[in-house]
């Protein structure tokens, strides 16, 4: 046993939703629309009605096969869907189309951000089961999810702590949305975790359908504190399937199993198998983008950046390349330090994506023009940080009025107060800053150092933001200290 | 009345018959036929009759003769789904069940001017070699040519009302393991079943789906043509659908004079009745007289692991495609009160008739963990064999020849008698093609001395339907029929 001696063991199973636009066997629509009605997006197939017959979405098989490849993935020969029988009510068939003995993808890796690598047993197809709402007396059944295209990518038991099972799956998802497949905003991941601990002697408990990565990290939390205290208290681990109730904050009994489920696999016999040609397989892992992990690495290394800055900027697609258009021209560093703070706190203050700007943001077009003049001025020192921030918002938050950044400085006169005149005209916001207000002036001469921000603010006000704060810092402390 | 699907349509065509009023007798007729000999699940009468209505408008403005089965009556196998006409093949379970889509052969009949009349009666799913099979609240069809003897499955009803019809009709069957051939050879009809993938299973109920083949029953072998150019060709909502363009199938297109016939020396062995035995061999004796060469080869494979190998594919996939029913959205429904586990047990327990239960456990069995590489995988692996053999022996001859069945269609006090695994020897003759996915023809060559008919088998490479009926048109010539 290769966890032989280790406190606790997590193997997990994660259900990634693909950002497809139609079902994984139907042309019903895969996402859900606003305020829609359950089983509103739902034909014969989805609903589980005879005669009806499974065809396969192009696009999905296309976008699993990219998470395979990257996670280095042995791709398999050919795509064979199979049947996995059993009962349950979110299942129009009673049986779900999947993949058994010839999964799409094998023996692949993933890195936590430390550089702990998680080996992937494999990555398969599936379709998603209805989504079932219980209530006291009964229950309901939306069959809208019915058929949505699932890829199932599943650990080795190689994670130790809940921390590391959380970190594996914004990994995991970072790289989905990284390879475009995965929308956060529209698709979910439910994940069923295996958990054993040393103390039961590595008794598997699974644990399903956990939403998201912050329910799993507090499932695991939970669910290894239980199995130590039960074994403290002299009770048995058994082998069982547990429910989590992220409502109370605890798992529950759903199945006691002596033994694997028995689920009675079969070859999908509607669908033949369609064979995955190198010439296409090829062709898709040279189209992959260069990954995350891999990125932020070069990112240390060709830019210099903080390994912290490198990560944040690599693992959002559309920030790393833009850093990299405007690194051409940029200081790297500074390059980084605006993308990483400014860009993505114009974004939060919007709740806009960066992929939204993914268009914009590309090489040639105004707006990745203009952002790197923009930095070109900050680095140079012609404006100020402060105008500099007002000037991003206006470039991104309207991304479709790309305008002049130099001219623009230039007419409405933002260039940083240097040089001659511009310094007369520096000095005399000073000293207006420091007639117009006694009390702060008092203060500060009373020991108050931190009465010369508001002075500084002042100048700033009157200069319309073209002030260099520590220069006119300097001057203000002079002045008061004379005056 | 005229005769066959061309001697209506041209009759419609000539003014000579009122489609309206035709449609009105054949529903008449239908039913008195019904009443006889239980051959119909549903009799869609509302619908032949608005179709009857928009074909004569479309006579009256002469854009009716492009219509190659204008006026012909068809029935659909009660497993062949007509959107919006009660489809169950014939199973208590999907009692009251009328399909919310249109099966892909429907719609060609459709669109080829054939009028719809209803659901022929069918082993429940396809489960049974006898028609005596059907679901809870269905009738065994009667044979015709006795009533007191079974039509032979499990498109029995399809075979029953081919040969009672007094109108000219074809209808459409299915076969998974022998289910066109044996009801054709029992009731005196000709029935083909083709290449597996060549007929698109859109809208058909499933039983095996790895096996399911729609094929046409007729009385004459210029009708199956007429009706497999209507039906076959690639279908892109089913998966497993040929990518072949639409074909005129013609009788006469095949030279037969230099084909080379196969007698398949097992089936003509132990076992079969020797009546049966006599009238094949006449046949191979007629067609020899036109030229024909003939010579006997040996299929040990198959015979030896044929029977096996269909029962395990047939009730691995057929458990599966079960599992569906279950009491919710459509079909036999209770009140619900208990959980699902108890709900579903409760539905399935009533409502399926105990051959399907039986096929229910045995697939089950087949697939689970520990027998599976065992029966279910071994299974798919000797299919394989089995076409292999098969190709081989298409190498030596173009089609090979047997009896259709081993026996003519026995009384239902003697069916009684079997136990269910003599059921299943019925179909030792017939699985091997439909294992294979070989196209597969059941002519009627003769009566034995209860007059009751007998059929034999003709099997050709995939794709060679024409060679068949080329086979067919001879034999019906020198029939005399």
């Amino acid at each position: 046993m290769s966890f032989a001696g280790a406190e606790v063991v997590i193997g997990l199973e994660v259900h990634c939703e693909l950002d497809t636009r139609t079902k994984l066997f139907c042309s019903c629509p895969s996402q859900a629309k606003e305020n829609e009605k359950p089983n509103s997006r739902c034909c014969p197939l989805c609903l589980g009605h005879p005669g009806s017959k499974p065809l396969t979405n192009k696009r999905a098989v296309e976008y699993a096969l990219r998470l395979g490849l990257a996670l280095g993935c042995t791709i398999a020969p050919a795509l064979r869907f199979a049947r996995k029988s059993y009962f349950y009510p979110d299942m129009p068939k009673n049986f779900q189309i999947t993949q058994y003995e010839h999964p799409l993808g094998t023996g692949g890796r993933l890195a936590l951000p430390g550089g702990k690598v998680i080996g992937i047993t494999r990555a398969h197809l599936e379709e998603d089961p209805a989504a079932i709402s219980d209530f006291k007396e009964f229950s309901l059944i939306d069959y809208n999810r019915s058929g949505c295209p699932l890829v199932e990518v599943v650990t080795e038991p190689d994670l130790r702590t809940a921390q590391e099972a959380r970190d594996f799956v914004g990994e995991l998802v970072t790289l989905l949305e990284y390879i475009s497949v995965f929308n956060p905003e529209r698709n979910a991941v439910r994940v069923d975790a295996n958990i054993s601990i040393r103390e039961s002697g590595y008794v598997r408990v699974e644990l399903k359908n956990i939403l998201g990565q912050r329910e799993l990290f507090r499932a695991l939390i939970y669910e290894i504190a239980r199995q130590r205290k039960a074994v403290k208290e002299g009770h048995a681990i058994v082998q069982e399937t547990r429910g989590w109730n992220a409502g109370i904050g605890a798992s529950f009994t759903q199945r006691r199993k002596e033994t694997e489920e028995d689920y009675g696999y079969i070859e999908e016999p509607d669908l033949v198998p369609i064979p995955l040609e190198k010439k296409w397989i090829s062709a898709l892992k040279k189209d992959l983008p260069e990954l995350p992990q891999q990125r932020a690495k070069r990112f240390v290394k060709q830019y210099r950046l903080a390994e912290d800055d490198a990560r944040i900027i690599a693992f959002d697609r559309v920030l790393g390349n833009a850093f990299e258009l405007v690194a051409e021209n940029v200081p790297a560093v500074l390059a980084a330090r605006w993308l990483r703070r400014e860009v993505l706190r114009v974004l939060n203050l919007a709740g806009m994506r960066s992929s939204a700007l993914e268009p914009q943001l590309a090489k040639g077009k105004a707006l990745m023009k203009e952002l790197t003049a923009l930095l070109s001025l900050v680095d140079k020192k012609a404006i100020t940080e402060k105008n500099a921030k007002e000037l991003l918002e206006k470039l991104l938050l309207k991304p479709d009025k790309v305008f002049d950044v130099k001219k623009y400085v230039k007419e409405h006169c933002l260039e940083v107060l240097v040089g001659k005149g511009a310094a007369d005209e520096l000095l005399k916001a000073c000293e207006r800053a420091i007639a117009d207000n006694p009390k702060p002036v008092k203060d500060y001469r009373a020991g108050r150092e931190e009465a010369l921000n508001y002075l500084l603010g002042q100048v700033m006000r009157l200069t319309k933001g073209r002030a260099e704060p520590s220069e006119t810092k300097t001057i203000l402390a002079k002045l008061l200290k004379s005056g | 009345m005229a005769t066959g699907a061309e001697g209506v349509r041209s009759a419609i065509l000539r003014g000579e018959i009122d489609i309206v009023e035709h449609v009105e007798n054949v529903v008449k007729e239908l039913t008195r036929l019904d009443k006889r000999y239980s051959c119909m699940s549903a009799v869609s009468t509302e619908l032949a009759q608005s179709q009857a209505r928009l074909l004569a408008a479309k006579v009256k403005k002469s854009k009716a003769k492009v219509l190659p089965l204008l006026g012909t009556a068809v029935s659909f196998k009660d497993a062949i789904c007509v959107k919006g006409v009660e489809s169950t093949a014939s199973s208590g379970i999907l009692k009251g069940y009328k399909p919310v889509l249109q099966s892909t052969v429907a719609q060609r009949v459709a669109d080829a001017g054939g009028v719809i009349i209803g659901k022929t009666t069918q082993d429940e799913f396809g489960f049974g070699s006898f028609a005596v099979n059907v679901g809870k609240g269905f009738s065994v069809p009667k044979n015709p040519h006795d009533e007191k003897r079974c039509c032979g499955g499990s498109s029995g009803g399809a075979a029953a009302l081919t040969a009672a019809a007094t109108f000219p009709h074809i209808a459409l069957a299915e076969s998974t393991g022998g289910s066109i051939a044996a009801p054709a050879a029992f009731c005196g009809v000709s029935g083909l079943c083709p290449t597996y993938g060549l007929v698109s299973r859109y809208g058909l109920i499933d039983y095996c789906n790895s096996l399911d083949k729609i094929g046409p029953m007729a009385h004459s072998t210029s009708d199956i043509a007429r009706m497999l150019s209507v039906i076959a060709g690639h279908d892109k909502r089913d998966a497993t659908s040929l990518e072949l363009k639409r074909h005129e199938y013609r009788a006469n297109r095949k030279k037969t004079g230099k084909l080379k016939i196969g007698i398949v020396k097992e089936t003509l062995a132990e076992g079969v009745d020797s009546e049966v035995k006599d009238a094949v061999w006449n046949a191979v004796k007629a067609l020899e007289a036109g030229g024909i060469q003939y010579k006997e080869v040996s299929l040990p494979l198959t015979a030896r692991y044929g029977l096996a190998t269909y029962y395990i594919i047939g009730v691995s996939e057929a458990s599966t495609n079960l599992a569906r029913y279950c009491g919710l959205r459509y079909g036999y429904q209770e009140k619900i009160h208990g959980d699902f586990n108890t709900y579903f047990s409760k539905i399935r327990n009533t409502a399926f008739g105990t051959e399907a239960k039986r096929r229910i456990m045995l697939g089950t069995f087949a697939r689970m963990a520990g027998f599976r590489e065992a029966y279910y995988v071994r299974a798919l692996k000797v299919r394989s064999r089995i076409i292999a053999e098969y190709k081989s022996a298409f190498k030596k001859c173009d089609v090979l020849v047997s009896p259709s069945m081993p026996v003519t269609a026995p009384r239902f006090d003697e069916i009684e008698k079997l136990r269910p695994l003599q059921h299943y020897m019925m179909d030792i003759l017939l699985v091997g093609p439909n294992l294979a996915g070989l196209p597969h023809y059941s002519i009627p060559v003769g009566k034995d001395k209860r007059t009751m008919p007998i059929g034999a088998l003709f099997i050709a490479d995939h794709l060679q339907e024409e060679t068949l009926l080329s086979l067919g048109a001879m034999l019906e010539k020198g029939d005399g029929r």
